[in-house]
């Protein structure tokens, strides 16, 4: 199985939301770390459930709320390294 | 207290006799004890009190969620005598005023989130307000700009611990629910005390609502759902738990974290715990009711609660707004219910006691059992009708030839049951969906459509489809010259957000059907080969 790093997910994330940031005026290339996508405006709970969804279908690992610190979920830096740590857990 | 002196607030202030240190509401990471919570509330009535318009008729409008200020809030208004009116800040300016106005509310009660929506409706606003943010210490930017308006914050509070509540009669109206309406037009659905104290009374009961019970508070206060948890909660002195938007994001964690003992909830949201591995075999220990409604239930869902759920009884609840929020339920049962299944869907059951169902031809005879059609229902929770629409309400509430009552046509499909059976839901007569569990009039967004670009050719679906509802809406446009971006720009500013199409379609002809109506299966054919 190959590995997912972090950046990766990024970059999925962001072409993901592309629409959806152009439309709240975010400059794609300078997301930072701590960019809350929710209180951004950028998605709602619909959204990060299809994202979450995206982001199953893509890297072909199961998203499990039981491992992670939800409060960050919605927090790019903190999503895609969850992500990451999912996929080498799969890995393993 | 007999029957003739009670209001849907009685049921609480009781409560705050009985168990005044136990906690009634969980709110913003921290419990208010029920004797709090009324002293706050008091001191809100007592402030909208002092300033209110003597001839205001009574209704109070609530824009708050999700904070002590909607709980507070709402039981203020009630104290006051008067019904309440729940407004969402994620509603454009236009159609909130539109309640404001056709309610006739003169005074509002905001909370800190919510206030930011304010302005627009302020100064959209047709008649002067009364508007109260309590937790708000300095609202001197808004005195300012609306002089028009009483704006009052946290400083002209005061205490009002003899606050005397006042009980409006039973026919009084508790709350006006505005859901979407096929004209274009939202509709106000009058609910009188007597109707959802009727339910409330058979809700507790059924639940076996005690003060060690902690309920989930997942519906906003502008969807009728909301109604069960907090006056069941409060008729019995148990504790409501509110999460908060985060908290929203992951409700497994949530259960577990204030020991639910009662959940309700729309059945998407148990789908998506288990899409995200919440529903893990003995997860939630603590429940023992857990109840779902708004959406079609389906087996796979109710199977993958229950095994996260063991220990909890778990109903099925039916209801439209029109008949004070669940007039219907059904207890499933894992060994003995499969053969009550239709399609895959749990059925939505029996009556409540006091209400009687009919299930009916377009003209509203009596089908024979086994056969599919319009259910009808009866009985002391069937609303007085609409707002100000005494040509629609002569239409939904009527009396069908042959009986003596006023039954609400609900609109729902569904299957007469044979016997002694239980009824089953199929869907929708007309082209009322539900988005994530809000009922939205597909007629409504084509109708927007139509002002906002002049085209005629508008046809709306609920897409993509999920076992409850759709997930959001897609729609056909005649007409290629339209700018998406901006088309949805425009319908933000006229319809709630979930009612804003996801995505247009444009094509040259809407196709039309053998009768020269718009073939729907046609363009869901489209939509299906995800063109």
């Amino acid at each position: 199985m190959s590995v997912v790093s972090a950046d990766e997910v990024r970059i999925f994330i962001i072409a993901e939301l592309r629409a959806s940031f152009a439309e709240n005026n975010v400059d794609v290339a300078a997301v930072p770390d701590d960019f809350d996508l929710m209180k951004m405006g950028v998605i709602d709970s619909i959204g990060l459930i299809n994202l979450l969804g995206s982001i199953d279908d893509r890297f072909a690992i199961e998203v499990d709320y039981d491992d992670m610190d939800t409060d960050d979920i919605t927090v790019v830096g903190p999503l895609c390294r969850y992500i990451e740590a999912r996929a080498r857990k799969r890995s393993a | 207290m007999t029957s003739s002196n009670r209001s849907l607030v009685s049921g609480f202030l009781g409560s705050a006799e009985r168990f005044p240190e136990r906690p009634a509401v969980h709110v913003g990471k921290r419990p208010y004890s029920y004797a709090e919570l009324r002293d706050i509330a008091a001191s809100y009535a007592s402030a909208l009190d002092r300033h209110a318009a003597p001839e205001a008729p009574p209704f109070t409008a609530l824009l708050a969620s999700r904070s002590i200020e909607q709980f507070a809030g709402i039981l203020a208004i009630l104290m006051r005598g008067h019904g309440y009116v729940p407004l969402s800040r994620t509603y454009p300016a236009s159609r909130t005023v539109g309640m404001l106005d056709r309610s006739g509310c003169r005074a509002i009660v905001a909370d800190e989130e919510s206030s930011h929506a304010l302005p627009d409706v302020l100064a959209e606003a047709a008649a002067p307000l009364v508007v109260l943010i309590p937790e708000v210490d300095d609202v001197s930017a808004l005195r300012e700009r609306f002089p028009r308006h009483v704006v009052l914050g946290a400083r002209d509070m005061t205490p009002a611990p003899s606050y005397g509540p006042r009980i409006a009669g039973e026919d009084a109206i508790a709350y006006i629910i505005f859901t979407s309406g096929s004209t274009g037009e939202p509709k106000g659905v009058t609910v009188a005390h007597r109707n959802i104290l009727a339910f409330i009374d058979y809700a507790a009961d059924r639940y076996e609502v005690t003060e060690r019970d902690r309920f989930s508070h997942m519906f906003s206060v502008t969807f009728d759902g909301s109604v069960l948890d907090m006056f069941t909660s409060w008729a019995r002195g148990a504790c409501i738990c509110c999460p908060s938007q985060k908290e929203l994001l992951n409700p497994g964690a949530f259960v577990n974290r204030h020991e639910l003992t009662l959940w309700c909830s729309v059945p998407s949201l148990a789908l998506f715990m288990k899409r995200f591995g919440s529903l893990k075999k003995g997860k939630f220990p603590s429940l023992r009711w857990s109840m779902f409604g708004a959406e079609s239930l389906t087996v796979d869902i109710v199977d993958a609660w229950h095994e996260a759920a063991g220990g909890s009884r778990i109903d099925n609840v039916y209801g439209p707004t029109e008949a004070a929020c669940v007039c219907a339920c059904y207890e499933w049962n894992p060994a003995a219910s499969r053969g009550d299944v239709h399609r895959d869907l749990v059925p939505i059951g029996y009556p409540n006691p006091g209400m009687k169902t009919l299930v009916c031809n377009e003209a509203l005879e009596e089908i024979a059992p086994g056969e599919t059609g319009e259910l009808l229902v009866s009985g002391q929770q069937v609303c007085p009708g609409y707002l100000g629409d005494p040509d629609l309400t002569r239409k939904a509430f009527l009396v069908p030839p042959g009986r003596n009552e006023i039954y609400y046509r609900t609109g729902d499909l569904v299957v007469r049951p044979r016997g002694n059976g239980p009824l089953v839901y199929l869907g929708r007569l007309d082209n009322q969906i539900k988005v994530l569990g809000h009922r939205v009039e597909l007629g409504e967004i084509e109708a927007a459509i139509r002002q906002e670009t002049g085209v005629h050719g508008i046809v709306a679906f609920g897409w993509p489809p999920t076992p409850g509802g759709a997930e959001g809406v897609e729609v056909f446009v005649e007409d290629a010259s339209f700018d998406a971006a901006d088309l949805r720009r425009r319908l933000a500013g006229v319809l709630p957000d979930f009612m804003v199409p996801k995505k247009f379609h444009a094509v040259a002809k809407i196709p039309l059907n053998e009768n020269g109506k718009y073939d729907r299966r046609a363009l869901q054919r489209i939509l299906e080969a995800g063109e």
